[in-house]
């Protein structure tokens, strides 16, 4: 009967890939189309401004040098204006250069040297031109640079003309900037797409046909004590309405005869019972499945909200800066964060058991309380202190509302596609994490920040509404009754007693957060601008990383669930994520720290999910007895030690050894891990295998 | 609504919302551009601005004294209409030299104030911030013992901005509009194309479904050449079958319940 249950419907993996590689189709190709035309867009608005602006730089240089002629200097004669020239290239980076030609157009003086064409330009009739219209500029195109033409005069008399040359690349790397930026942009739609077909999809199509095929099984398999409850007026609406009334009919049936044999002052007879039990009679309740994307929309909305103040959080926090006693500005401006990462470290085991003991969707709802009001806290905090304080409540509802979806996807899992769900929740976090930077950012800079804190409380508050009704009643969440007395603490210190649990904990766990924190988040930005590279670039070489955990991510979970040997993965991926940092950590180039970014980021993709499904499965006995959502919370709580501890790591290598030698220093401390990791679980492994035996 | 429809529905909908957000992003990142290329232009007329002015405080004039600071504003405001005043002002916020149009004389605005007041917390000599009618970008003067002396602040009329702006917003949404159309058709005719397998196995359980309401003989006309719905037919009428099949086990039940007590 379980397996029957379990069966899925033969359609709804087809459904699912068509709408899902249809509307990826014709949303990339509208997107691309879309994106396309805004930059066109873009480029024809914002040439004629950026050209606007080397005019106002040319008419001040025009200025001075009519100035100088007016002072009764030839023009021909005038000293040091080649200098002057060239500070002024020297100050705007978009110019090319700054050129002086008398009315024949014979050049006189130059900011720098200039190739023939141009030269030969200054003399075109087109060029010359210029002279001819009063007061006016021309911008011509040439080979070398957009030429922008300004006249000089003296006394109403045309005597040269100023060219200044905007660099043609210059203005491309603004569009370049902005092209990346809508990339982003696309990114961030698609991922929205994705996540919002795949809970409609299996929402109101998908599930609903898999719900009816396993109510059909259970009905004619005799047992009659759930009715599929599915009101709508297509034909699984139809096809459940009618099992449900016929299902209600015969229980409601038994029901009556089994009273009326009761009042009769008998017993409802043993024919009776007998009927009871074979057909699941008297117990009637709704059928409930949870699926894994249930917790998929509220997940990412809520934590898309969370996500939209992390772009600009430091400059908000420099906003309401006052100083506070013993504390440099950088450790304030700082504080929100760390307390916010703090109370998340501290409240996640806690959330944990409450989700256990109370079940997730109500956790979810009442994390919700602290969350909102930590918004709207923020969006009105005009000191430091209440800053600190409204952060530190959104991190309480933070952790309540992350960790009861993780514990409701890892209700509703099986054993063999737990890595898969994980692999979901994982997904969500970063994909929410993708688009709540992006969009917060460019949202801070129209809006406001204050008015992102607002938006951020609405969409919590849209999260919390779609959780209600997507995520099954608490009933059927609440699944694992704690069997361990005593308090959190108590509970927790029995986990650790668990020696896989620990070693999973402390040689992948904590070694992923380091090389993430201390390598990515710490060494990479600083040590590409030691390369020369600009902000932009290394907000995209880190973006590199998010993108590609969540690409690899299904794959990495299938090849898991697949594979059945997770610790095998996690062996693996957390090696190779060293290995990267080792093999390219002396190429001094940005595309070597692109390289060590994909070969971490694709090492992750493939220990992520399979990480957590692998503590579940190690730790199954003490799921049961401390329950399942509190072991997840604990584990979750240790990741924030590798998180804490990486940027300490990382900073003290780059003091001592400096850039490269720390990253490849780095790489061998995780690389290492793994190897110890193997080591310790073969260990294990054979104690195990010693002691089942005896035990039996 | 059968369930082409209500796909097509879902997908036009997800279109509508992810082109929406492309567009109102896109539209907001360009405004964003906007302002910094206004605000870059505006930092060079004060920088030019700036460099004079510093020239001549740097040979020992206080800033007060100057003489020719008015032709230079004048200057530099006319080198585009859209600026609405340049102020240089002293330390204690008193306008120094103007090209006119200031509300308050004497003081810079304080509307002004209040807008560069965040920005001015930054240790940056120049500055930009903007409200809705207006840009407004300053530089901070220096002596050459590197002390403020004053500074010089820049309205710029953001008339042209919005109509920059909403130009590109209007045409924008005007391809959006064209290319959530086109997205739309192309997805009705997938989803038509695409789901016919769906959309049969609906119509086999609305045949099966009308087949178990009407009786066997609607049943097996409407499911008759189609497997899948023949298929359905047959677990359905399994399920209801086996209703059926306790419903009477319960008659049967009652009746002898009905007779022992009679008894």
């Amino acid at each position: 009967m379980a397996e029957a249950l379990r069966q899925e419907n033969r359609l709804t993996p087809m459904v699912r890939r068509r709408l899902f590689a249809l509307i990826t189709v014709i949303l990339v190709a509208s997107s691309v189309f879309l994106s396309w035309q805004s930059l066109g867009l873009f480029e024809n608005a914002l040439t004629p401004e950026l050209n606007k602006k080397a005019q106002v730089i040319g008419l001040n240089a025009v200025g001075d040098v009519e100035r100088a002629v007016g002072f009764g200097i030839p023009f021909a004669e005038l000293n040091g204006v080649g200098n002057y020239l060239s500070e002024i290239k020297k100050t705007y980076p978009e110019i090319k250069y700054v050129a002086v030609a008398d009315a024949s157009g014979n050049l006189l003086y130059k900011s720098n040297d200039l190739d023939g064409d141009t030269t030969a330009f200054f003399k075109s009739p087109t060029a010359l031109d210029t002279m001819a219209q009063a007061g006016a500029s021309k911008s011509i195109e040439i080979e070398a640079a957009h030429n922008l033409a300004l006249p000089l005069r003296t006394d109403g008399k045309a005597i040269g003309v100023l060219h200044i040359g905007i660099d043609k690349r210059f203005v491309q790397r603004q569009l370049n900037d902005i092209f990346f930026d809508l990339v982003i942009i696309l990114i961030v739609g698609l991922l929205v797409a994705i996540e919002i077909t795949l809970a409609l999809v299996t929402f109101y199509v998908t599930a609903p046909l898999e719900r009816l095929d396993r109510v059909l099984a259970l009905y004619s398999g005799g047992n009659f004590s759930k009715v599929f409850v599915h009101r709508s007026r297509d034909a699984v609406g139809s096809v459940a309405g009618l099992l449900e009334e016929r299902a209600r009919r015969l229980n409601e049936r038994y029901e009556r005869v089994a009273e009326s044999v009761r009042s009769a002052g008998g017993a409802p007879g043993r024919r009776l019972e007998e009927i009871r039990d074979r057909y699941g009679l008297g117990r009637l309740s709704k059928y409930f499945e949870g699926g894994i994307v249930d917790a998929r929309i509220p997940l990412f909305i809520f934590s898309f909200a969370e996500e939209l103040q992390k772009s600009f959080l430091p400059l908000f926090v420099k906003q309401v800066y006052e100083p506070v006693p013993y504390l440099t500005e950088e450790v304030v401006i700082g504080l929100p964060i760390a307390f916010f990462m703090g109370i998340i470290a501290l409240a996640t085991p806690f959330a944990g058991g409450w989700a256990d003991k109370y079940g997730s969707r109500k956790i979810f709802i009442y994390g919700l309380i602290p969350a909102v009001a930590g918004y709207i806290g923020c969006a009105t905090a005009t000191t430091i202190y209440e800053l600190v304080a409204w952060r530190s409540a959104t991190a309480l509802g933070y952790a309540m509302i992350t960790i009861s979806c993780q514990g409701y996807i890892a209700a509703i899992v099986t054993r063999e596609n737990r890595a898969q769900g994980m692999a979901v929740f994982v997904g969500v976090l970063m994909s929410a994490s993708m688009c709540g930077t992006a969009i917060g950012g460019i949202l801070a800079d129209r809006i406001g920040y204050r008015a992102v804190f607002v938006l951020a409380a609405l969409f919590a508050l849209v999260a919390g509404a779609i959780a209600y009704r997507m995520l099954v009643a608490d009933d059927e969440t609440k699944v694992v009754t704690s069997k361990a007395s005593g308090g959190i603490f108590k509970k927790l210190g029995t986990i650790f007693k668990n020696v896989r649990f620990v070693a999973i904990v402390f040689l992948a766990a904590i070694p992923a957060k380091i090389i993430l924190t201390g390598f990515l988040y710490f060494i990479v930005p600083l040590y590409l601008f030691s390369l020369g590279s600009s902000t932009a670039e290394t907000g995209r070489i880190m973006m590199i990383y998010p993108l590609i955990v969540i690409a690899l991510g299904p794959a990495a979970s299938w090849t898991a669930d697949k594979l059945g040997s997770m610790m095998w993965m996690l062996v693996v991926g957390c090696f190779v994520s060293g290995i990267g940092l080792v093999l390219f950590h002396d190429w001094h180039t940005l595309w070597g720290v692109v390289l060590m970014v994909i070969v971490m980021g694709s090492a992750h993709a493939f220990t992520k999910a399979p990480q957590i499904a692998f503590v579940m499965e190690v730790c199954e006995q003490d799921m049961e007895n401390v329950g399942r959502t509190t072991v997840l919370g604990l584990l979750r709580t240790m990741e924030r030690i590798g998180s804490v501890l990486g940027p300490i790591i990382a900073a003290t290598l780059v003091g001592v050894f400096g850039y490269e030698q720390a990253i490849m220093y780095m790489g061998i401390i995780i690389s290492g891990s793994a190897v110890v990791f193997l080591v310790v679980f073969a260990l294990t492994a054979r104690i195990g295998n010693v002691a089942e035996p005896a035990g039996e | 609504m059968n369930i082409t429809t209500k796909m097509t529905v879902y997908t036009t909908c997800i279109l509508a919302l992810v082109l929406g957000l492309l567009l109102t992003l896109n539209y907001f990142k360009f405004g964003n551009i906007l302002t910094n290329v206004t605000t870059s232009r505006l930092a060079v007329i004060n920088k030019n601005l700036e460099s004079s002015l510093t020239r001549a405080t740097n040979l020992g004039l206080a800033l007060e004294e100057l003489q020719f600071p008015d032709t230079l504003l004048k200057r530099a405001k006319e080198s585009d209409p859209a600026i609405r005043e340049i102020q240089v002002f002293d330390l204690s916020g008193q306008v120094l030299f103007s090209t006119g149009g200031g509300a308050a004389p004497g003081k810079v605005d304080q509307d002004i104030l209040g807008l560069i007041a965040p920005v001015r917390n930054k240790d940056t000599t120049e500055w930009a911030a903007h409200s809705n009618e207006q840009f407004v970008a300053g530089v901070t003067l220096y002596n050459s013992f590197d002390r403020s002396i004053g500074g010089i602040v820049l309205r710029y009329d953001r008339a042209g901005y919005k109509t920059l702006v909403e130009g590109v917003l209007e045409k924008l949404i005007a391809v959006t509009a064209a290319l959530l159309g086109v997205a739309a058709l192309v997805g009705c005719l997938g989803i038509s194309f695409g789901f016919r397998e769906l959309r049969h196995t609906y119509a086999s359980m609305q045949n099966a479904l009308a087949g178990i309401k009407g009786g066997g003989e609607a049943g097996m006309a409407n499911s008759a050449g189609n497997p899948e719905a023949s298929d359905f037919r047959v677990r359905l009428g399994a399920a209801t079958a086996t209703v059926d099949e306790a419903m009477n086990e319960i008659e049967i039940s009652a009746a002898a319940a009905a007779d022992s007590s009679k008894a």
